[in-house]
């Protein structure tokens, strides 16, 4: 069994059973469609030189 | 399948980082907390009962704020930007709607000044990094570049003699150069942006030679096959100037024609320089219809397109380099964080705030002004941006266009706010389908 808090930490798609919402990160999102290869954490991309920041 | 872009969305903030999500196009209502990231399906139940367990949800759900990028966690890793040289003004091309109105005698870069300019990039990233591992410089189109490809090979070369390997990056218009010239580019493993705007009709209609006639589709297409028959990726950029729906698919259907092209960018035409000449429509209808006919291409082949613009999965306290710092160096050496901004600028109502140093200046790449701007343009002091559910994707819009292509904020905020808002979030709420659910019981 695990804790409330274990499963709103948890990074998978919670059912919450008390409220019914189910909850995902973008992480996930993204990772579900291969979009994760251009998500670039540093906030240094660019349109036209295409920079890529991992 | 959930459609790519809801244009009925209704978005309300319920509270500083919670959202509530509705659109009767797909019959759902979601919540979404801009600070952890999540999306959360509400389950049908009557508006009395839904609020109930909203109410509940946001007193009770734990929230892991999940990282963002911010220009002060930039300085922090000691990062330095790219070096965006403009070798030129010039162009070969004349460009229906060119922002910076260039033009074939414009003026060039010396090559002593060039060398100069890398000399101090070096010694400021050896500066601030303690080496030169990052020596990244892009050779940056408007003026084009290869107009100035001795230019190039003499930098390259310089920096080969100095034992020191830089990563290197190429926008072009891709109708000059010769097979041996392109292949020396590609040999010095080169990332390649080529600005072409799509089939024959519409790039020889756009993308025009300056001093004649003929056709720059057929370089273009030529150089393109040429690429695609060495094992390397280029990325396109389109300028798009005709944004219903078939001109887009037209648009992003031709390049997928050439195998070289890995990544494909659409940027939607400034109105500016001579662009301004082609607004016959307002600002409003033309951001809503090139989003979304835009939308329909991100949502099916995401990784293909890349941009600035669009990034629901990321967060982030700014649009662009201009906010962290760029280091776009003009063909007269002054240094201005967006490449759409040179020294013809300066006497414009934003082109002192871009401009600004020359490399002359005692601390040319990272003056007070760059400071300045990036602190004034970060999300946390635009106050439109507060309360915005995209906030840390859309990092304050196109700072450039903002600034010079529309009237107020109230205007920008109409064209390109709102139908940014309604693309990121279609896109996440679109894609949700696709994350594996599990189900676990408390």
């Amino acid at each position: 069994m695990q804790t409330a808090q274990q499963l709103n930490e948890a990074p998978l798609v919670l059912d919450c059973n008390h409220c019914g919402v189910i909850f995902c990160s973008e992480d996930d999102i993204a990772a579900s469609i291969g979009a994760n290869e251009w998500v670039m954490p540093c906030g240094h991309d660019c349109c036209t030189c295409d920079r890529e920041c991992k | 399948m959930a459609p790519h872009y809801l244009a009925d969305l209704v978005v309300t903030n319920l509270s500083e980082a919670w959202y509530l999500l509705e659109s009767r196009e797909i019959n759902s209502r979601y919540l979404y907390n801009k600070e952890s990231c999540e999306l959360g399906l509400l389950p049908p139940l009557p508006d009395h009962q839904l609020q109930h367990t909203i109410a509940n949800l946001l007193k009770t759900k734990k929230i892991i704020v999940k990282p963002s990028s911010s220009p002060e966690k930039y300085l922090e890793r000691k990062e330095t930007p790219r070096l965006m040289l403009f070798l030129t003004a010039a162009c070969n091309l004349k460009c229906v709607y060119c922002h910076c109105s260039s033009k074939a005698e414009k003026a060039h870069m010396s090559e002593d000044c060039a060398l100069n300019i890398v000399q101090r990039y070096i010694r400021h990233v050896k500066e601030v990094t303690g080496n030169t591992d990052k020596i990244e410089i892009t050779f940056m189109g408007g003026g084009e570049p290869l107009l100035r490809i001795n230019t190039i090979k003499k930098i390259i070369g310089y920096l080969e003699e100095m034992g020191i390997h830089g990563e290197y990056v190429l926008v072009t218009n891709a109708t000059l150069g010769s097979d041996r010239d392109w292949e020396w580019i590609v040999s010095k493993g080169f990332r390649i942006t080529i600005s072409a705007d799509g089939p024959p009709n519409v790039q020889n209609r756009q993308r025009v030679f300056a001093n004649g006639s003929r056709r720059t589709s057929d370089y273009i297409e030529r150089r393109l096959l040429h690429l695609s028959s060495f094992a390397i990726d280029i990325n396109i950029r389109s300028t798009v100037m005709e944004v219903s729906a078939e001109s887009i698919n037209s648009i992003c259907g031709y390049f997928q024609g050439f195998s070289c092209v890995k990544t494909h960018h659409l940027e939607p035409v400034s109105f500016a320089g001579r662009g301004n000449a082609y607004k016959n429509v307002s600002e409003e209808e033309f951001y809503r219809q090139f989003f979304s006919n835009y939308s329909r291409h991100l949502y099916e082949n995401p990784q293909r397109f890349k941009s600035a613009w669009f990034k629901p999965f990321k967060k982030s306290q700014g649009f662009c380099g201009a906010v962290y710092f760029n280091t776009v160096i003009t063909h007269d050496g002054f240094i201005s964080l967006c490449s759409e901004v040179d020294s013809s600028s300066m006497s414009s109502t934003y082109g002192d705030k871009y401009i600004v140093s020359h490399i002359q200046d005692d601390n040319p790449f990272l003056p007070k002004k760059s400071i300045d701007f990036s602190e004034n343009n970060s999300i946390e002091n635009i106050p439109e941006c507060r309360s915005c559910i995209i906030s840390y994707k859309c990092g304050g819009g196109c700072y450039i266009k903002r600034d010079r292509d529309f009237k107020d904020n109230d205007q920008f905020y109409n064209a390109f706010c709102k139908n940014a808002v309604m693309l990121n979030m279609s896109y996440l709420i679109g894609s949700i389908k696709n994350v594996n659910q599990q189900s676990v019981p408390i």
